[in-house]
């Protein structure tokens, strides 16, 4: 076990100093009982560490309610870690917000919760690139089209407002947003799970490409190893809020060193497979 | 196989957009016995999620449809308020694809969980009993603690057994899952499917079940249906599709899931989705078949047999087991 201590990820020689740095976080969440004043712990993330090098990507997976969405929101600003530290570019996170959203982005889990419903996606995309840009009007639209375009959307969407899209082309509105402000990181929370294989494949392929041509690099959340494999160098896995497992995601795919990972491999859906309950109850 | 619990017969839906009708389902046909198991695949903004939702009767306003919907042999859309009411009470529940968005976020897990079953007139006590059963059975093993958070200090899987358990506490006859283990680990998930298999060989629960994990679809169901555009384009045997798929779409479909194993790019299907009120006369499937006629871009092919499958595609005997995308890759490469 190697949970605790800090995992040197990547290649043995950096390409410079990393762009995420994270050490020993740790969250623990309050739960106030109804009705009285008494209140629990509940330690969602345990002595988390890692680097991620500039326009590398890592994966994190793990079991549901391991702790991973947590990991995600404390990088991206959206909640206060209760001991440990994350520095972007070598520096603690800009306290002001519109710094900080430019250089690390998060497409999350829950598309529903992350757009807002009165505006339309063109109108949405805009005002991001209004923040974050300094194009002109003609320029914004075409910035945004291409956008679209490269999430599997089109002019079609462009008036529409999330409630009137399916739960895929929400998701991937998310992931066109997310890219409007040039990220040096991009957080991404099962960001393409709901997504056909199709269209999955096609923003897989741009995540790809997109890394060979700007800098920016990915911390990639999903319960799903072959797209996994597909996008990161490196793979972290999570067990009840802690690190269980390191180290480069072909290795952990090919021969997992940790019970919980072969588990994990063991239940990839396959031709011939059957669902069977955990045979040690947790 | 006994008579169907669900039956759709030509079912078409439109709804409005900027004020005007437009198509979201052209023709989806299919039939689910008590105990079956029937995927429903297919592109993003097919319309799948639309499909049950008119079968829940639970469409956007001013919604049209036409073709039917019955269940056990009565017309769904014909329902009275009151038996309406007794059918989503008693007779179907649905998993919904986006649990935040169908959640009262300030009321807490247990308050949601328990309302249907407190309706019925179930004990507070014995009713919280089911629940922290049902939500050990998904893996939620401090189910007591869970009942009183709110849904927003869960997980996303969290959150998604907590809408699985809640479909399940009335013990529904059928139930429509729409991608109810995207949020789920593969552990997880293995577990939820297990509960569902031993409730449909239990009690003979009949699920109509949503997904885009071809693999995962073909292992749990009976039968898949591949819709595209809005319209049912094949339906058979999940293994024969998954082997031996004849739809010219299906076949792209299975050749783009990334493979454990793999870090070549993808293959994707070359050109954009058509959503369903674009689609021309001609076979939905037209603008990105490489096989695509003149005809295939004038005349619609309806649902038929071939080779004990159902597929809408004029060419399907010729092509069988020859479809390959591989003159249209290298042209789009
Ligand atoms: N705001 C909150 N208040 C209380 N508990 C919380 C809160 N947010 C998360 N938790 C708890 O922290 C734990 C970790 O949650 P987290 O969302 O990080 O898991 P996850 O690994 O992303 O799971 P999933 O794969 O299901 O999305 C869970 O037990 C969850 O219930
Ligand atoms: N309220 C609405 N008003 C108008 N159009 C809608 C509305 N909801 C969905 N649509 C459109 O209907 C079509 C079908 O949507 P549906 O949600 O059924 O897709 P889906 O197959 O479930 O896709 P996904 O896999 O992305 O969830 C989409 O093109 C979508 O844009
Ligand atoms: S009908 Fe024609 S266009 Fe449609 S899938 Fe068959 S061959 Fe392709
Ligand atoms: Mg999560
Ligand atoms: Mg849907």
């Amino acid at each position: 076990m190697i949970s605790q201590q800090h995992h040197q990820l990547g290649p043995a020689d950096p390409a410079g100093p990393p762009i995420l740095q994270v050490r020993g976080l740790r969250k623990v969440f309050k739960i106030r009982s109804e009705g009285s004043r008494r209140t629990e712990n509940l330690v969602a993330v345990d002595g988390v560490s890692f680097d991620l090098p500039p326009s590398g990507s890592l994966g994190i997976v793990g079991e549901s309610g391991s702790g991973k969405t947590t990991v995600a929101r404390i990088i991206a600003g959206l909640e206060q870690p209760s001991a440990g530290t994350v520095l972007v570019g070598g520096s603690p996170l800009a306290r002001r917000r519109r710094r900080r959203r430019r250089r690390v982005q998060m497409v999350f889990q829950d598309p529903y919760s992350s757009l807002d419903p009165r505006q339309t996606i063109l109108a949405g995309l805009d005002e991001v690139l209004r923040l974050h840009t300094k194009s002109g009007k003609s320029g914004r639209r075409a910035r945004a089209l291409e956008l679209l375009h490269q999430v599997g959307l089109d002019e079609r969407h462009e008036n529409l407002r999330p409630r009137s899209l399916s739960g895929g082309q929400r998701q991937r509105v998310a992931i066109a947003r997310a890219l409007a402000c040039g990220p040096e990181v991009l957080i991404l929370d099962e960001a393409v799970s709901a997504l056909d294989v199709s269209v999955q494949g096609q923003v897989l392929n741009l995540l790809a490409e997109l890394r060979t041509q700007i800098q920016v690099a990915y911390l990639f959340v999903s319960h799903d190893l072959a797209v996994v494999q597909q996008v990161t160098d490196d793979t972290i896995v999570m067990h009840r809020g802690r690190v269980v497992e390191a180290g480069p995601t072909d290795a952990i795919l090919t021969s997992p060193a940790d019970d919980y990972t072969r588990r994990l491999l063991a239940a990839v859906p396959r031709p011939g497979w059957k669902p069977s309950r955990r045979a040690d109850g947790g | 196989m006994s008579a169907p619990l669900l039956e759709l017969d030509r079912l078409a839906v439109r709804l409005p957009v900027h004020g005007e009708l437009s198509t979201v389902i052209h023709d989806a046909s299919f039939e689910i016995a008590a105990g079956e198991a029937l995927g429903l695949v297919g592109e993003s903004g097919s319309g799948k999620s639309m499909t049950a939702r008119a079968i829940m009767r639970l469409l956007p306003p001013r919604a049209e449809i036409s073709g039917s919907v019955s269940y056990l042999g009565q017309s769904v859309p014909g329902f009275s308020r009151s038996a309406l009411r007794d059918f989503r009470a008693t007779q179907i529940a649905m998993i919904y694809q986006d649990p935040r968005a169908h959640i009262n976020p300030v009321r807490t897990n247990g308050d949601f969980l328990l309302e249907a079953m407190l309706a019925q007139g179930v004990r507070p006590a014995a009713a919280r009993e089911r629940a922290v059963g049902l939500l050990a059975q998904v893996g939620i093993a401090d189910g007591g603690r869970r009942l009183r958070q709110y849904p927003h200090q869960m997980s996303g899987g969290q959150l998604q057994r907590i809408m699985i358990a809640a479909a399940l506490v009335t013990s529904p006859r059928l139930l429509l899952a729409d991608e109810p283990t995207t949020a789920l680990d593969v552990t997880t998930q293995a577990e939820v499917m297990a509960i569902l298999g031993d409730l449909r060989v239990e009690r003979g629960l009949a699920l109509l079940f949503i997904t885009h994990d071809l693999d995962l679809a073909a292992a749990v169901t009976d039968r898949m249906a591949v819709m595209y555009a809005g319209m049912i384009v094949e339906i058979g045997s999940s293994q024969t599709i998954h082997q031996d798929a004849l739809h010219p779409y299906t076949v792209g479909l299975l050749r783009s899931r990334p493979k454990i194993g793999s870090r070549a790019r993808i293959w994707v299907i070359p050109g954009r989705p058509v959503s369903a009120f674009e689609a021309g006369p001609g076979c939905v499937f037209a603008a990105r078949c490489p096989y695509a006629t003149g005809r295939c871009r004038t005349e619609r092919p309806g649902l038929r047999e071939v080779e004990r499958q159902l597929v809408a595609c004029h060419r399907a005997e010729e092509l069988k087991g020859s479809v390959s995308f591989s003159a249209e890759a290298a042209i789009s490469d």
